[in-house]
């Protein structure tokens, strides 16, 4: 039995995956105490873990929607059209994230604009959100940290699980997932979702659709086979997404359609018979097709990416523990980019990276641990990068942990869809829109958590991120055409970092209501030719976010309310002069205005049934002239990709879960 | 004016199941607290996942005569508070026994 959960954990990544059993045990300490969001006192690096019952507490139609409760990520609209969604971590944009389902990378390249709209929430177990450089093993294009898929297994004794919800502006999805024991070794699960947004509205007035109508079929099947000594994951995976937004009656319109496919494998084996020595493999593969147009430019692109990693691990005792492997990522390439200024057809590109890593970890006890890791990044063309990390846990007694954590983070830049949104602008367009820099940067931070009693914590931590070089979009330059351009460059070694504070407080004052209240500031800058270092734009300075949850005895009905407040953030140059109905300056500051947004849902759970409404955006808020220059969509100031606050005001759904035990 | 509709129609449609989620509440734990005619007993199961604490949970909660439940997945152990007019023992044993779990009880130690 031993040998068998060392082989599990070495195929979950060991580091990642035996701080995450310890997890487990903790956050189940009873079932009255398993909160929805919580930081994890096991793991060695910072990690909030956001549960099944997190998962719950929104609509939580797919994974852009999970993080409402959660302060260290903020989830925004790349663009006002196509319903994209953009992530931000430590300040910057996901993708200076990396992205694992149970451990593989996933959602890189073309996948990463509408990757996030493609997890269902009822497809999850957990989510784990690891802030700062995080273990080598999975490679080094993480810079700002990590987030960790942990989907619904195989073993769930859950023959039929069915989640289907629906709002009033039409949205409705539904989930359907079978968990089935086909031998006392085999295992699988389905799962099934289909999603549509049936009926657009515009309610400011703007003449463009608040968001698109779509439709999105995903299926996928995992499967599980272990004996004593070998276990084996693999699985495939199946998207189809069409989305129409723009004009309701004009002809400025867009239309996107993805596709996917995914399969993955994973075997490993136990060497020794307690476990302490193991050798796993990894492999996925991904193809991934977008064709889109946007008024009068258009995007096409194709990606193959293949992934595989080799681990071997050996526990020489409680105390040393050293991993070692290679692990490697392929991408081909095609597309084609045609908007104001650029005219690319058929550009095909091809990049193979070569990672191999060590990483080795010292612990005493439950009271300190050091994880070093060290790889070397095989870019190709002589270009290799030594990436060393390191992670420090100390836990002197029992109610504080205290964490440091650093390194280095490389990958290379995707200029298109790293900057989706200016595919919903008019703008001229210059630079090299096929060139892949190797973006390189240094992450460092530190945490400590206090906790009063068991269910009552305070965190406070601090990360910087720096770049040493970055593919940037300058969207403020005056051009030719004043403020209608959109230029990328290089940093070439100026400036650019983000500045990260973050406290979290969490408590449980009486039996079953349990609270929460998390703040982070936000100092992020980045160098802009001619005008030097500058606050990035439309990152806000500051989130609040306060939870509240209320069960009743047996939980039978739950309360939960989220409200969170968001800082201001400057605008674009572009944006400085923008008017109002009546004449006014939109941003007379010159930053976006502070708003709120509340969130509420109860659940009524029967015997293998449960029934859940809630509203979001309750207070209605929303960003006054999303578009610039709708009035003319086909001019050159044409500009949707300026989108800071919500689109769509107060939305109310209602859902039901059905859940059949083995 | 559309925005102000749908803040009130939030709020009814959040305030009516809530009112009545407090006043069954409120009335169970009325009539809980009046009968006070409760036994709580402790069992030590085979759990050993997340996925083992939500099926027990979902399964014991609705059994008749459960007044309060608290699993621990760390101590392996499933506290149930039962209403002995409507359930006994055997009835709970069997429930955990029906999860695919063994039970074996665990003696709650006098309190000082």
């Amino acid at each position: 039995m031993k040998a068998l959960t060392a082989l599990f954990l070495i195929l979950a990544a060991p580091i990642a995956a035996v701080a995450q059993q310890i997890d487990t045990l903790e956050a189940a300490v009873t079932t009255a105490h398993v909160q929805g969001n919580y930081l994890s006192k096991g793991k060695d690096i910072r990690t909030e873990v956001i549960s099944a019952e997190g998962l719950m507490k929104m609509a939580c139609c797919n994974l852009a929607e999970s993080f409402e409760n959660s302060a260290s990520v903020t989830v925004g609209f790349s663009d006002a059209i196509t319903g994209a969604r953009q992530i931000r971590l430590l300040g910057l944009s996901g993708v200076y994230m990396q992205m694992l389902d149970e451990n593989r990378p996933v959602m890189r390249g073309l996948s990463s604009p509408f990757g996030m709209t493609y997890i269902p929430g009822p497809w999850l177990e957990s989510i784990q959100i690891a802030k700062g450089s995080p273990s080598v093993i999975n490679g080094a294009e993480s810079m700002t940290g990590q987030i960790n898929l942990e989907h619904k297994k195989p073993t769930d004794e859950k023959p039929l699980f069915v989640n289907g919800s629906f709002m009033n502006d039409t949205k409705a999805d539904l989930n359907i997932l079978s968990s089935l024991e086909l031998s006392d070794k085999l295992y699988t699960i389905l799962m099934g979702h289909v999603d549509g947004n049936f009926k657009t509205f515009d309610m400011n007035g703007d003449g463009f659709a608040d968001d698109p109508k779509l439709l999105q079929y995903n299926f996928a099947n995992r499967w599980l086979y272990y004996t004593e000594e070998w276990q084996s994951h693999w699985g495939v995976r199946a998207i189809r997404d069409t989305r129409g937004g723009g004009q309701i009656d004009g002809p400025w319109k867009s239309n996107v359609v993805n596709s996917s496919l995914d399969a993955y494998f994973k075997l490993g084996r136990s060497l020794r018979e307690d476990g302490s020595a193991s050798v796993a493999i990894v492999a996925d593969y991904n193809i991934q097709k977008m064709e889109s147009n946007y008024g009068n430019n258009i995007y096409n692109a194709l990606q193959h990416n293949a992934f595989a990693n080799l681990i071997y691990r050996n526990r020489f005792n409680d105390s040393h523990d050293l991993t070692v492997g290679v692990n490697a990522m392929a991408d081909w390439w095609q597309e084609d980019l045609v908007a104001r200024n650029v005219n690319l057809s058929g550009i095909k590109k091809r990049y193979l990276q070569v990672s191999p890593y060590a990483e080795y970890t010292f612990k005493v006890e439950e009271t300190f641990s050091v994880i070093t890791g060290l790889t070397g990044v095989f870019l190709g063309g002589g270009d290799i990068r030594p990436v060393p990390r390191l992670t420090v846990k100390y836990q002197p007694f029992e109610a504080l942990v205290l964490r440091a954590n650093g390194g280095r983070g490389v990958r290379r830049a995707n200029p298109v869809v790293d900057n989706f949104g200016v595919l919903s602008t008019g703008k001229d367009l210059y630079g090299d829109w096929t060139e892949r820099l190797v973006e390189d940067s240094w992450t460092f931070g530190g945490n400590a958590t206090v906790y009063f009693t068991e269910n009552t914590y305070l965190s406070l931590d601090f990360f910087r991120t720096q770049f040493s070089d970055q593919l940037l979009a300058d969207r403020e330059g005056a051009g030719p055409n004043g403020y209608g351009t959109i230029r990328l460059y290089h940093l070439d070694g100026n400036e650019s970092y983000s500045n990260n504070f973050q406290a979290d407080f969490s408590t449980e004052p009486v039996e079953r209501l349990t609270l929460s209240l998390t703040a982070r500031y936000t100092d992020a800058r980045a160098w802009q030719p001619e005008r030097g270092v500058r606050e990035t734009a439309l990152t806000s300075r500051f989130k609040g976010v306060f939870n509240a949850q209320y069960k009743t005895r047996l939980s039978k009905w739950v309360f939960d309310f989220t409200a969170s407040l968001m800082g201001s953030a400057r605008v674009y140059d572009f944006m400085l002069d923008l008017k109002d109905d009546k004449g006014a300056l939109l941003y007379p500051q010159g930053r976006t205005p502070v708003y709120p947004m509340l969130y509420a849902q109860i659940t009524r759970r029967f015997n293998g049934f449960d029934l859940y409404i809630g509203g979001e955006n309750l207070s209605g808020y929303t960003q006054k002239m999303p578009i610039v220059g709708a009035e003319q969509p086909f001019g050159q100031f044409f500009d949707a990709a300026s989108v800071w606050g919500p689109i769509m005001g107060a939305k109310i759904y209602a859902g039901f879960r059905i859940t059949i035990w083995k | 004016m559309k925005k102000t509709l749908y803040i009130i129609l939030a709020i009814m449609l959040l305030a009516v199941p809530a009112a009545f989620a407090i006043k069954s509440h409120a009335e169970s734990s009325a009539q809980a607290s009046k009968s006070k005619n409760t036994v709580t007993v402790v069992y030590k199961v085979n759990m050993h996942c997340e996925n083992c604490v939500e099926k027990l949970t979902d399964k014991l909660s609705f059994l008749k005569g459960m007044e309060d439940l608290k699993i621990t997945l760390g101590q392996q152990t499933v506290v149930m508070t039962y209403d002995p007019a409507k359930t006994n023992e055997a009835n709970l044993v069997k429930a955990i026994e029906k999860c695919g779990y063994t039970a074996e009880k665990v003696d709650l130690q006098p309190q000082k």
